[in-house]
């Protein structure tokens, strides 16, 4: 998996390219909270470039959200693939997440 | 009956999905059925390393893919320590964010993902059977 980070003035932009599983999750935790530990809390998570998330990297994902939720910020998922959003739904954790079909809708609702 | 050993370390997961997703294919599923079968292959291999052998590098997965027409039979053998899955809390779907916890994720993934699945405990070993049929 490789990872690219994008600051704007409302949010900071995460891409994930490749697979998000128990072997890689780590690399987009550290990212996440390196991020939040900054003090920016809106993150978007382009997933466009996704093509495997586990329950591992989901998990990554849903502790991320609890703690820009603290910081009265959230986690919102753009572009997520279909195969995909069919497994988060299967697991309730769609319901934690706001989804926007492309990054550009996903940067401006912040 | 192709059979393939894995180490069991989470690197090699990528290999692993990759060698039953050309087994899916080649049992005609279509891509969101080869993607099911690769997600609940990977979660019980990651269930195996984490719990089965408690950390990496401590065993091997053994993976067998039999196609019986469109039929595919995913079969993961370890040696670890048997597997309980009555032990597994059930994961808590549609609590609060704050309350919910990933326990029990990837066994409840494996089993809305697959037709069939079947734990047993022989020769020593965890033998963990599972099969998708496709559909349409």
């Amino acid at each position: 998996m490789e990872l690219t980070h994008s600051s704007y003035k409302n949010c900071d932009l995460v891409k994930a390219v490749g697979r998000i599983d128990s072997s890689t999750s780590d690399q987009l935790e550290k990212k996440l909270k390196e991020i939040q530990s900054g003090g920016r809390s809106n993150i978007v998570v382009d997933m466009g470039a996704v093509d495997f998330l586990s329950s591992r990297g989901l998990w990554v994902l849903v502790e991320a959200q609890k703690a820009s939720k603290k910081g009265k910020g959230q986690i919102v998922l753009a572009a997520v693939p279909e195969k995909i959003m069919e497994s988060l739904k299967l697991v309730g954790m769609s319901d934690y997440f706001r989804f926007f079909d492309d990054v550009v809708g996903a940067v401006g609702s912040f | 009956m192709p059979t393939r050993k894995f180490p069991g370390r989470h690197e090699s997961l990528a290999a692993l999905s990759d060698y039953v997703s050309k087994q899916a294919t080649a049992a005609g599923l279509d891509e969101k059925e080869v993607y099911a079968v690769q997600l609940a292959v990977d979660e019980a291999a990651t269930n195996i390393i984490d719990h089965a052998y408690g950390g990496e590098e401590r065993g091997e997965i053994e993976c067998t893919c039999t196609v019986r027409g469109t039929e595919l039979t995913v079969t993961l053998k370890d040696q670890g320590k048997p597997f309980v899955p009555e032990e597994v809390p059930d994961l808590p779907v549609g609590a609060p964010l704050d309350k919910i916890s990933p326990s029990g994720a990837g066994l409840f993934l494996m089993k809305k993902l697959m037709d069939e699945i079947h734990f047993e405990f022989q020769g020593g070993g965890n033998v963990l059977t599972m099969i998708k049929r496709k559909k349409s």
